[in-house]
């Protein structure tokens, strides 16, 4: 070969490396730029809850404050926040048991019966139009109802109404995980002896943990979050955190300080959550994409 | 130890009929085969036996009781499945342990079953695995253990061998064999592979669309195919078939092809006639009852492709426009695009009707 066919592949080789050094640059200011609008406004909500007063309301807005207090916090914990917290983890995690007790035993029945696939798709269809609806249109019905039966303002009214709107949700994700394991395990359970019930506790629900350690998160994420329903159905014992943050905006003005405070509050439980579970969120998320 | 009896069985999913008025006596201690090409209903009828499935109609027996009505956990049967469905989330010695679980039978006695099963198996050292850190061949195993250790009356086995390569496919084929010869089991085996099916069995029920072909011990199915599609299912590579009619003359009775003619005895001749008065037939001959560049070969032909095999060639063969395939030993001087000679031998000969697809012989 000739000392200038070497030049050309040189030339070729360089250029091929700056193209691809060019993607990694573009890719990599991409990815920056969408962590940023994901992550700043959980930035902004921290830093404002550490502000002082006079600097959340300062123009120009401060991005990066140099001085932090506590007060917002305290503000917060002398104003009985302790009783919204307690209402709001006895609705989220009641809420969460529930649905994925029932929602589970549901979809593993539907999973596993052998109804035409018409029926079963006509239940589970009914099941899901609970869901279409807009919850705004809902409120009204269920507030009419749980103040007949004398709950309003009670923590039972939550529970059921979150557990109502939650099982039509666990049912559709925990059907996945139940038609993903491989009918023969199960037979293989018949053949051995078990009835339905020991099928479901020994085999299938051992096989499913992924798949319900997931559910779980999103069920008790919604219960947790969920504004609407607890504004309309609770006044002063059962509110929780969401209600308690809409509290601070009156007529008046906007309290974000405390407001702030309050959503870091609510955020810490759930993020704790997720991380502990992410090896199973992780799991079930790309549960099915391979067989594995 | 157990007989099993099939009466008048009929399973239908919809409209389509899965296995249709099954009939079949199971020996105690007898391996029976059930084969055919998928979706002929094997499985379907071995799922009857296990209680996986209910029967549309007719009566299963185990041992003089009907099993119909019994769950699938009290007809003490152990099943081997296609994908060894082995729980994932135990280990081996829980996984083969199970079924005693579930019975509740004492834990000494469980331990002393299990590691005795896992002895005769060889997977003494694997009993802390979990299905995921073994092999194909050893999941395999793991399998028959947990159908073992039960001591059943009978074993199914769903196509066991099918997910194994080639080498380990033949070793357990083996085994198997050797495994229940001392178990001294009745044993149910659905296979699509006719090689399994020869090699393991006393006695195979070919399938097809629902309904037995034949039943037979080996030897006798592969000599004597009642039809035609138990003639081509069985054997590798399979019977050649060529078209033909009959033709009587003054000399006596003869088969001709488009390209060839012989002469048949009498007595074969009346059989014929017996079969289909028409005379529109078809001939099949194995490609090992094949002659070739013999001294009594009378059938122009050339050779199309040689494959060499290891042990022995399979010759592909152009007479008119029919191919024929035979089989040899290995060292004949044949070669690519030969001329050659080639006859059949004509004590193997079967004829079938072409309609019915019955055969005379």
């Amino acid at each position: 070969m000739l000392n200038s066919d070497y030049a050309k592949i040189e030339d070729i080789m360089a250029k091929f490396k700056f193209r691809k050094v060019l993607g990694k640059v573009l890719l990599y200011i991409l990815t920056i730029f969408i962590i940023i609008v994901i992550i700043f406004p959980f930035y902004w909500l921290v830093t404002t809850s550490i502000k002082y007063g006079i600097d959340i309301s300062a123009t120009p807005p401060i991005i990066f404050p140099n001085r932090f207090t506590l007060e917002n916090y305290i503000t917060v914990f002398n104003s009985h926040i302790g009783k919204y917290i307690l209402n709001s983890f006895i609705v989220s995690i009641s809420t969460t048991f529930l649905a994925v007790l029932f929602g589970s035993l549901a979809s593993y029945s539907l999973s596993k019966t052998y109804i035409g696939s018409k029926i079963r798709n006509a239940f589970l269809i009914g099941v899901l139009i609970v869901r279409i609806f807009p919850p705004v249109v809902t409120t009204m019905p269920y507030y009419l109802i749980i103040t007949k039966f004398g709950l309003y303002d009670t923590q039972v009214s939550m529970i059921i109404t979150y557990v109502a709107y939650s099982i039509p949700f666990v049912m559709w994700l925990m059907l996945g995980f139940f038609q993903e394991l491989p009918s023969e395990i199960d037979r293989a359970a018949l053949v051995d002896g078990c009835n339905l019930w020991q099928r479901f506790t020994k085999i299938t629900l051992p096989l499913a943990l992924p798949g319900i350690a997931v559910t779980a998160i999103f069920a008790y994420i919604m219960a947790w979050n969920e504004f609407l329903y607890a504004s309309v159905l609770t006044s002063q014992n059962a509110k929780t955190l969401p209600v308690l943050i809409a509290s601070y905006i009156s007529d008046q003005r906007i309290q974000f300080g405390p407001m702030t405070a309050t959503g870091v509050l609510l955020v810490i439980p759930v993020l704790l959550f997720s991380i502990l579970a992410q090896k199973y969120l992780v799991r079930g998320l790309t549960f099915g994409a391979v067989k594995g | 130890m157990a007989e099993i009896r099939f009466e008048n069985v009929t399973k239908k999913f919809g409209k389509v009929i899965a296995v249709n008025n099954f009939n079949l006596v199971i020996e105690n201690q007898e391996f029976v085969t059930l084969v055919g090409p998928s979706g002929c209903g094997k499985t379907t009828t071995l799922n009857m036996l296990a209680g996986l499935e209910d029967p549309a109609e007719g009566l299963i027996y185990i041992d003089n009781e009907i099993a119909n009505i019994q769950h699938p956990g009290k007809r003490n049967i152990a099943m081997v499945f296609q994908s060894y469905a082995l729980y994932p989330h135990m280990n081996v010695f829980n996984n083969i342990a199970f079924g005693l679980k579930v019975k509740k039978v004492r834990k000494e006695e469980i331990f002393k079953k299990v590691n005795e099963a896992a002895k005769i198996l060889g997977i003494e050292d694997l009993l802390n695995r979990k299905p995921a850190e073994l092999s194909g061949g050893q999941r395999q195993r793991v399998a028959l253990g947990r159908a073992i250790v039960r001591n059943p009356k009978v074993f199914l086995l769903d196509e066991p061998l099918s997910n194994l390569d080639a080498k380990l496919r033949i070793q357990m084929r083996a085994d198997l064999r050797l495994l229940f010869n001392r178990l001294e089991g009745t044993v149910v085996y659905v296979t699509h592979d006719q090689a399994e099916a020869m090699t393991l069995s006393d006695k195979v029920v070919i399938m097809q669309y629902g309904l037995i072909q034949q039943v037979g011990k080996p030897a006798e199915v592969y000599d004597f195919p009642k039809n035609i599609f138990v003639a081509g299912f069985l054997g590798s590579p399979s019977m050649n078939f060529i078209d033909s009619i009959l033709e009587e003359r003054l000399d006596g009775t003869y088969i001709k092809t488009q390209n060839f003619e012989f002469k048949i005895n009498n007595e074969k001749a009346s059989k014929i006639k017996a079969l289909n008065k028409l005379g529109s037939l078809i001939i099949g001959i194995r490609p090992e009852d094949i002659k070739i560049g013999r001294p009594d070969c009378l059938i122009d032909s050339k050779i199309e492709v040689i494959e060499n095999m290891g042990s022995s060639y399979i010759v592909y063969f152009r007479v008119g426009s029919n191919r024929v395939v035979a089989t040899t030993e290995r060292y004949s001087n044949l070669y690519n695009g030969q001329n050659i000679k080639i006859g059949f031998n004509l004590d193997k000969l079967h004829i079938f009707n072409k309609e019915t697809g019955v055969a005379a012989f």
